[in-house]
């Protein structure tokens, strides 16, 4: 794939015009960062939900475990 | 009169946003350096919006259990593991009134993390519920880190009251002249320093000179109308020591 294609692929939508002026090599080190970005925030998501959790008052843990899993 | 930030502050300020946004170092975004303002603008806008799509079930889920939840229960479940990017994509899930309920909560340091990391409107949204000691305490917070990035946000969507009485818990006179090159809607700052007291401007100017700031302080004037230009003609005649650039800015007779 092409650096346009791949930025175009990690941001979900056509890659704004001035930005394919950088060229291949930095369109790709761009979607790297939108691709760690990406996978850092899902991973610490689901690291707060399943920390969290254990912090939520006893009553209320299995109705908010069903709401999240 | 300008009405907008110089392009290489508006750069900046836009390369600051789009790092906070994918979460890395502003120095691994050297290589965007040659796009215009509006195009890292577009590129952060994008960024921000795959990102918040990418978990926005998940997140949705999380706000909602949340709302079952004691504010102060959930605010500290959402300090504790959270961290601020992702409290922030939560606050902008959340009604004004419930996120401001939980920020009572919240160690100050933390919101101001969170500020820094939360969209304009999301700021805008949030801050109209916050009391104005917690807007104090955050802005003391973000001045002590120089982040006048975050502070810029601040100018536009709160009230001119709300902010001259803010600045009136901040004891850098100067961060106002810092912060106004950032503020995009510059239009909000002549009626800010109008509401400043004379011997606030004073040691406004007194600051410009100290920490030499002239050229920042050249870019706020010039957001200035003809009446707080006169104003601070006056009122800079007081203070010694004024560079020739700031003099000559404000009309000052030599």
């Amino acid at each position: 794939m092409s650096g346009t294609d791949e930025l175009a692929a990690a941001l979900g939508g056509p890659v704004p015009a001035g930005v394919e002026q950088l060229g291949d090599a930095a369109m790709l080190q761009l979607a790297s960062l939108v691709d760690g970005a990406q996978a850092r925030q899902s991973a610490q998501l689901e690291d707060a939900v399943r920390d969290g959790l254990g912090h939520v008052p006893r009553p209320l843990r299995l109705l908010v475990k069903k709401m999240l899993f | 009169m300008l009405t907008t930030p110089t392009d290489d502050v508006a750069r900046h300020a836009a390369l600051v946003k789009l790092a906070r946004v994918l979460e890395v170092d502003e120095s691994e975004l050297d290589f965007l350096e040659p796009l215009d303002v509006a195009t890292l603008h577009e590129l952060r806008e994008q960024c921000a919006a795959r990102l918040h799509e990418e978990d926005a079930e998940r997140l949705g889920a999380v706000a909602a259990a949340g709302r079952l939840l004691p504010a102060g229960v959930s605010a500290a479940i959402a300090q504790r593991f959270f961290g601020p990017s992702l409290v922030a994509r939560l606050v902008g899930l959340l009604e004004p009134e419930r996120a401001a309920q939980q920020a009572r909560h919240i160690d100050t340091k933390f919101m101001a993390d969170v500020a820094a990391r939360a969209d304009a409107h999301v700021i805008s949204a949030l801050s109209a519920h916050l009391s104005l000691t917690m807007l104090q305490d955050i802005t003391k917070v973000l001045v002590e880190r120089d982040d006048v990035v975050t502070l810029s946000l601040f100018v536009g969507p709160l009230p001119a009251e709300t902010i001259a009485a803010i600045l009136e818990a901040v004891d850098d006179h100067a961060a106002v002249v810092r912060i106004a090159q950032y503020v995009e809607q510059s239009e909000a700052l002549d009626p800010i320093v109008s509401l400043l007291p004379d011997h606030r401007v004073k040691q406004l100017l007194g600051a410009v000179r100290d920490q030499a700031l002239s050229d920042e302080a050249v870019h706020l004037f010039a957001q200035l109308g003809d009446t707080q230009t006169s104003r601070l003609r006056r009122l800079a005649t007081d203070v010694e020591g004024l560079s020739p650039l700031v003099r000559s800015a404000l009309g000052v007779a030599d």
